[in-house]
């Protein structure tokens, strides 16, 4: 691991974390200058949960995007310049390419987790930290069939915060892993890097036109957010679950194309 | 050398903000809604700044709406909730609570005690009790609470909240 750490261009990776915290830094000064009042604390305002403004809208949508940019094409690029071939020689390659993979995953984990985190530890030193309540906070519109485990989001709004950051930094690591198997069968580095946000693209796609009433959301920037759009639990699970074995499998393939 | 830099930056960080958060909830201006106060239909129930008894609680489930009338009879004591005062503010923070589902607040027109149709937006101290007030709500959202439906009202104290509520089944 500490071999792909070192070679690991930690440029790439400090910016995308700027951009993440970017945005959110900027929630927060939007959100200071405009309408926070006495009602409100960390848990009815953070980034998450203020389905309102459009940085929360910009951080979803990107999400995707960058949590693949620090290591997503880290083994295609490496395939290309030869420096595979060096690695091989001094890691076994099943090992190897298992070091990418968990590279992908945890750096795209990261990428998502520390902007988060930011907005919501910011939140806790701006506004005073209690529980919200279903009609004192009627105006943040959390009810039952727009947020998922409900409950715990008026019980316990921290624990119900920090799945919500565990949530989105998984799917931002199997975006990276998505990218990364992807990667080894297109040419264009770019587009590579882009499937990700493609594929998130097309959910959202779909889940606008498919001629379902009612339909429980598919699309990542429906069900992430905390106060999301018609998410249902069971699906987020199995569309968290779809996506990690599609990730599984391709890797199966991706192992036996980089050997050749 | 360069690290131990970055550790004591990061320690004096750590303590600005322990000090920055407890600065923050020392004394803050809200401190939410504290607890749920259940009561009983004639009840008298002495409330921060208003005394209320709700005389009766009559829930009607319809095919799609379901409908609540509740008699209350109030004596403002100087209510105080979200910076306002009176009768007014006091039924707007009456809600036909169905946890988590959409809460409504109360319909528009009232019931004063001389059986006179009234504005809630008119209510003040001299208008004759009990109130008779009316809720709507959707019967898709009553199907699907979590918690049973209630009617709730929330009492604001100094810089608090308690909510009152009367468990309607």
């Amino acid at each position: 691991m500490s071999l792909l750490w070192s070679r690991l261009n930690k440029r790439w990776f400090v910016a995308a974390i700027a951009v993440g915290m970017a945005v959110s830094l900027g929630q927060i000064i939007v959100n200071c200058y405009t309408g926070m009042t006495n009602i409100d604390s960390p848990y009815t305002r953070w980034l998450s949960i203020n389905t309102d403004s459009s940085a929360t809208t910009i951080f979803f949508i990107l999400l995707p995007f960058l949590a693949s940019i620090p290591a997503g094409n880290m083994l295609k690029e490496d395939l290309d310049s030869g420096l595979f071939n060096k690695f091989k020689l001094q890691v076994p390659l099943a090992r190897l390419i298992k070091q990418y993979a968990a590279m992908a995953f945890m750096t795209g984990f990261v990428t998502i987790m520390i902007p988060m985190l930011f907005n919501l530890l910011g939140y806790l030193l701006i506004l005073p930290n209690f529980k919200p309540d279903n009609l004192l906070n009627i105006n943040i519109g959390v009810f039952n069939f727009n947020t998922m485990l409900v409950s715990l989001y008026y019980s316990h709004p921290f624990v119900h915060a920090c799945l919500n950051i565990l949530l989105a930094s998984v799917w931002g690591g199997l975006f990276s892993v998505f990218v990364l198997v992807n990667s080894v069968w297109i040419r264009n580095r770019f587009a590579s890097l882009s499937t990700a946000l493609v594929l998130e693209l097309i959910l959202m796609e779909l889940d606008t036109v498919l001629p379902i009433d009612n339909m429980p959301s598919i699309s990542p920037t429906n069900f992430l957010p905390e106060n999301g759009s018609r998410p249902l639990l069971w699906l987020t699970a199995l569309m968290t679950i779809v996506l990690a074995a599609y990730c599984l499998g391709m890797y199966k393939l991706a192992c036996r194309r980089a050997v050749l | 050398m360069k690290r131990k830099v970055w550790l004591a930056a990061a320690i004096v960080l750590c303590v600005l903000a322990g000090l920055r958060y407890w600065q923050v909830n020392a004394n803050p201006v809200c401190r939410g809604v504290d607890k749920e106060i259940f009561v009983k239909k004639g009840q008298e129930v002495h409330a921060p700044g208003i005394d209320f008894k709700i005389l009766s609680a009559k829930m009607v489930k319809g095919k799609e709406n379901v409908y609540l009338t509740v008699k209350v009879d109030l004596k403002d004591r100087g209510y105080y909730t979200n910076g306002k005062h009176g009768i007014a503010t006091a039924i707007d923070n009456m809600y036909f609570n169905m946890p988590y589902s959409i809460s409504n607040p109360s319909n528009s027109v009232a019931i004063d005690g001389r059986g006179h149709k009234i504005s809630i937006w008119n209510l003040t101290n001299k208008t004759p009790q009990p109130l008779t007030l009316t809720f709507t709500n959707l019967r898709d959202w009553y199907d699907t609470e979590n918690f049973p439906a209630r009617f709730s009202f929330l009492v604001g104290d100094g810089n608090g909240y308690k909510k009152y509520s009367l468990l309607l089944e």
